[in-house]
């Protein structure tokens, strides 16, 4: 409960403030428990609190690493805005396809647009050409089914029943076969 | 809202708004001038000019390809015309916020123009769902139609 840690602290300040009874010196610094400001004239004063260093050295980092990332990037940005400049809006000269990043307003947008992106024409051609070969089979699969669904109803195409074949077994077989022959002959009763 | 100071304003507190505001906005209008302006380089940007294709009814219904390219015109077309309604309901809130309280009156032709460029963008792209495509635009159509021929027209702009 809130009352009980209230207590707990309380016994522990009293602790320390009943042993500093007076400003309590040693080798000419003051030791206190009383919140300290940093000033260089004053007196010299050793605060006893708890250790603030991990929350201090948590600061450094995030600094350190967030102008790590922003300086550079900062950096960048102002040459492009200020050196290179957005691009100004004009019609299409006669007889001129402009290239595909030349559609973009700001020289970052086109440079990614030139050097990382793919041209979007090219892009959608491609889908297009896979979505064709993707219909093509779709309907060779679909005419195929309806074939085969024409001959179990009608019963009346042999190759219905025709599984394909792949001659290299049978090669291999014949082989054997002859192999067997040569050593054994045919013996068998008739 | 700069001062170019040919006249010097005499009313005070309009001079006392323009300084206040000049505090923030003369070093950065400088900074502008003198130094990020003469250092920009000028250079083209253009404006993607897209043919027009077969629209969804001039497909063949297992043509994937065409439907395909029909429904990304027909995405182009919905964006256009969106931006076109949203320019001119800005036409008619600017006048609007201009002309209060009389805007009922000072304004009707606006709104009417608005009204009506509304309903067209509604009988064309309305209620189709998040999925919609060119083919349920096309549907949406014919079932209109159908409704129209049976029931009679819907609005004026459908006669």
């Amino acid at each position: 409960m809130v009352s009980w840690s209230a207590l707990g602290r309380s016994f522990g300040i009293n602790l320390v403030k009943n042993s500093l009874k007076s400003p309590n010196k040693i080798q000419n610094v003051t030791f206190t428990t009383a919140k300290t400001l940093k000033g260089s004239h004053g007196e010299r004063t050793m605060a006893l609190q708890p250790s603030r260093w991990q929350w201090h050295k948590f600061k450094d980092m995030l600094h350190f690493y967030m102008m790590v990332g922003l300086i550079p990037a900062g950096a960048l940005i102002f040459y492009c805005n200020v050196f290179i400049g957005p691009a100004q809006l004009t019609p299409i000269p006669e007889g001129y396809t402009p290239k595909y990043w030349e559609y973009h307003r700001h020289p970052i947008t086109r440079f990614i647009a030139r050097y990382i992106h793919n041209n979007p024409q090219q892009d959608y051609e491609k889908f297009m050409h896979f979505l064709d070969e993707e219909q093509q089979r779709i309907k060779l699969r679909a005419l195929e089914k309806e074939i085969i669904k024409k001959m179990a109803e009608r019963q009346d195409y042999q190759a219905y029943y025709y599984k394909p074949m792949v001659n290299k077994y049978l090669r291999m077989n014949k082989r054997t076969g002859d192999e067997l022959y040569n050593r054994i002959g045919d013996d068998y009763k008739d | 809202m700069v001062q170019d100071g040919n006249p010097p304003d005499d009313n005070v507190f309009r001079a006392f708004c323009n300084a206040l505001y000049n505090t923030v906005d003369a070093p950065v209008t400088w900074f502008r001038e003198t130094v990020v302006e003469p250092n920009q380089k000028k250079y083209p940007w253009y404006h993607q000019n897209y043919r027009r294709v077969p629209t969804i009814d001039q497909c063949y219904d297992d043509d994937v390809v065409c439907d395909f390219e029909a429904n990304a015109q027909f995405k182009r077309d919905r964006a256009v015309d969106s931006e076109i309604l949203s320019i001119l309901r800005q036409r008619y809130e600017d006048c609007m916020m201009y002309e209060q309280p009389d805007h009922a009156t000072k304004c009707r032709s606006l709104w009417d123009k608005y009204k009506s460029a509304e309903e067209a963008w509604f009988i064309k792209y309305g209620d189709l769902g998040a999925y919609g495509d060119a083919r349920k635009a096309y549907m949406k159509q014919k079932h209109r139609m159908v409704w129209e021929r049976r029931n009679g027209p819907l609005s004026d702009l459908t006669k």
